[in-house]
């Protein structure tokens, strides 16, 4: 674990730490000092990612470890930026810990090893192009998970009907169109990732060596499901909670591509 | 301060016939505190006229008894005079701390309801424009808005609902996220649909239509609400176009069955629908309930969202009364030191006087402008003093009162050097009326 490593995951468990109580007290305080400490975090790591990359020719994103870690950044990233449009401030409650979580999955698993030779195709441009589009998509996907989760929440708890959540969780309708918006602006992203690997793939691979696997596999079921949620929420056929059980099982494919790296 | 006094009637022990009597309509309040401090009975005061209490918070003048504030009320109103003893009496430290938690809601019908704050705060300023608000009655009632601002903040004593239409109003706000573009439609024309209506219009919901049997009736129901009206026959329909159904008719068997809404549901392309049933016996058939989309609540199930309510804000209440408590203490650690309150008294009031002056000859400078731009630069202004002065007067506050620094207050002095006995800008005011 390098020094950077222990800063970012340091400013990432007192931002989950801030955000959680401010679950609890909603004071806007908690909620500043947790972004603050989320930023401070990001900082770090973006600053990590660039200089792995320039260090190497390529973006650090060949292993288990790196491909959590940029998921977490990925999906801080998504969050600074989708803040001024959502004012969502209780999303940092759910945020962080998923945050935390990709970052210490990362931490547990194999690292880098210096002794393999990187293969040609991580230097090309496909790959970066590729790399970023997967993991915003499935940023994307998570953020538009937890909205779903919210939905789900919520509908549960007006369904039982009792006093709504101690939580100052989004309305239903709020979730609704926030996991939405991110599914269908993720699910192009997302698809878009897959395909340029597909393409390099065919313009300069041997078709005879492709031997499709679990990443592959999890990756086509997360894209049918979460397409299935899309289309949902395109031609409102399906009811709303439906789709968000859909964007919960797409949610739990992309982490199955990710798992799927193992085996790749 | 020392001579502060509270005299006043409220709900806990007067009944609202007996409190309507001693009611006070804007217009009268100012000419009544005049009429008191001209009459030599108070320096100043403060009169709060609610639904719920009538409470005169004054700086006696010099001989002058609690007594005599209450004759001066009774006289002004056509109240009963054998039902004196319905009026308490309190005293400084005990009247501090009464005026916390009226504005803090704990003293409420309902309790920790929000509207009390801005009833104390518009009394406090009808006060301030009658000229009518002394020094000390400025620094207590500025105390008072801050410890009830710090006791909603820190306890969210007034998040959750305690009445069924609040209830109705809040399930509502889980489910919608901006309740004025909602469309609502009021099925039946009684007293509870009127009252939960009435709740989500005074919320901002704007849109209202109203489906009655007897046409008539619903018409003359709809005026309440400036509402539309739907013929009976048509309510079906009406269901597709409308997010909250309010029901409230006298059908002695359902009205809204399963098949019905699921066919609705269909057509509103599952867009959520919120049925609130208050009737009895119930008109929308339980079964609807569990049609995707639709949240459907009877009478009974918002009473117990309410009495979940209730015993959340009474467990809040028990942690805003030791706030108040811990407030009050240093409060009056602060009336203590009267050099403080007064030293402090005099720079705001002096401070007052320029910002007034100042106001004065830049609205004459910059010429014609509208009531709307003359405000915008009376406030700008007010808010440039208030965030100049804030800062020293929290610090010297804190110096004397919680470090005990025994020079902090010459300092101040010095820092601000006020000419004593200060003159507050209403009392300049009256001043140059009087001239």
């Amino acid at each position: 674990m390098t020094v950077a490593s222990s800063f970012t995951l340091f400013f990432y468990v007192v931002a989950m730490a801030f955000a959680l109580i401010y679950g609890g007290f909603r004071q806007r305080v908690l909620f500043v000092l947790s972004m603050a400490c989320a930023g401070a975090g990001f900082a770090v790591q973006t600053w990590q990612i660039a200089e792995v990359w320039l260090h190497r020719g390529y973006p650090p994103a060949t292993d288990l470890m790196e491909l959590f870690h940029l998921t977490a950044w990925a999906m801080l990233a998504l969050y600074f930026a989708i803040y001024p449009l959502s004012r969502s401030k209780i999303l940092v409650f759910f945020l962080m810990p998923l945050v935390n979580l990709s970052y210490l999955l990362g931490l547990l698993v194999s690292s880098h090893d210096a002794g393999v030779e990187p293969k040609p195709f991580y230097f090309t441009t496909w790959f970066a192009v590729h790399i970023f589009l997967l993991v915003f998509g499935i940023a994307f996907f998570f953020v538009s998970f937890l909205y779903a989760a919210i939905f789900i929440m919520q509908d549960h708890s007006l369904r039982r009907r009792h006093a709504p959540s101690h939580l100052p969780i989004p309305s239903l309708e709020e979730a609704e169109r926030w996991s939405a918006r991110l599914l269908l602006v993720g699910y192009p992203i997302f698809s878009l990732g897959m395909f340029s690997s597909i393409l390099y793939g065919i313009l300069h691979g041997n078709r005879k060596d492709y031997h499709p696997g679990v990443l592959e596999g999890a990756s086509v079921l997360a894209w049918i499901i979460l397409g299935v949620a899309g289309y949902g929420w395109l031609t409102a056929k399906v009811h709303p909670r439906r789709r968000s059980w859909f964007v919960v099982a797409g949610a739990a494919f992309s982490v199955l591509i990710i798992l799927g790296i193992i085996w790749h | 301060m020392s001579d502060l006094i509270l005299v006043g009637v409220n709900h806990k022990k007067t009944p609202v016939e007996l409190r309507e009597c001693l009611a006070f309509s804007d217009q009268e309040k100012g000419p009544f505190l005049e009429k008191l401090r001209s009459g030599g009975r108070t320096k100043g005061a403060v009169l709060l006229s609610t639904c719920n209490r009538v409470e005169l918070y004054a700086e006696l003048a010099d001989g002058v008894t609690p007594d005599h504030l209450i004759d001066e009320v009774m006289a002004s109103r056509e109240f009963p005079r054998d039902r004196r003893d319905l009026f308490y009496v309190q005293q400084r430290k005990d009247a501090v701390q009464h005026l916390f938690r009226v504005a803090s809601g704990l003293d409420s019908m309902i309790l920790g309801e929000p509207q009390i704050f801005g009833q104390v705060k518009d009394a406090y300023f009808l006060a301030r424009d009658a000229g009518a608000v002394t020094t000390p009655l400025n620094l207590l009632f500025q105390k008072a808005f801050h410890v009830a601002k710090q006791v909603r903040t820190q306890t969210g004593i007034g998040e959750r609902p305690v009445t069924i239409s609040y209830a109705a109003f809040n399930l509502a706000s889980s489910i919608f996220e901006d309740l004025s573009t909602k469309r609502i439609l009021l099925l039946g024309a009684g007293e509870m649909s009127r009252i939960v209506g009435t709740h989500f219009v005074e919320s901002g919901v704007k849109q209202v239509r109203v489906a009655n049997r007897t046409y008539e009736h619903g018409v003359e129901f709809a005026r309440t609400f400036g509402a539309e009206v739907v013929a009976w026959e048509d309510f079906p329909k009406a269901l597709i176009h409308s997010d909250i159904v309010i029901s409230s008719t006298g059908a002695p068997r359902p009205i809204i069955l399963r098949p019905m809404v699921e066919t609705v549901m269909k057509l509103r392309r599952w867009a959520s629908l919120f049925l609130v049933d208050i009737a009895v016996p119930r008109d929308i058939e339980e079964g609807v309930g569990k049609v995707d989309g639709v949240y459907l609540y009877d009478i009974d199930d918002l009473q117990a969202v309410a009495d979940e309510g209730l015993a959340e804000r009474q467990k809040k209440a028990t942690l805003a009364e030791s706030m108040i408590s811990s407030e009050l203490d240093l409060y009056a650690r602060f009336l203590d030191h009267q050099g403080l309150s007064e030293v402090i008294g005099g720079v705001m009031a002096w401070a007052g006087r320029i910002q007034e002056a100042e106001m004065e000859e830049a609205l004459r400078k910059l010429g014609d402008l509208s009531p709307k731009q003359q405000e915008l630069v009376r406030n700008s202004v007010r808010r440039v003093v208030h965030k100049i002065l804030h800062a020293p007067i929290t610090q010297v506050k804190r110096l004397v009162l919680e470090e005990e620094t025994a020079n902090a207050l010459n300092v101040f002095r010095e820092l601000f050097p006020v000419e004593p006995p200060a003159e507050t800008p209403a009392e300049a005011k009256r001043s140059r009326e009087e001239k």
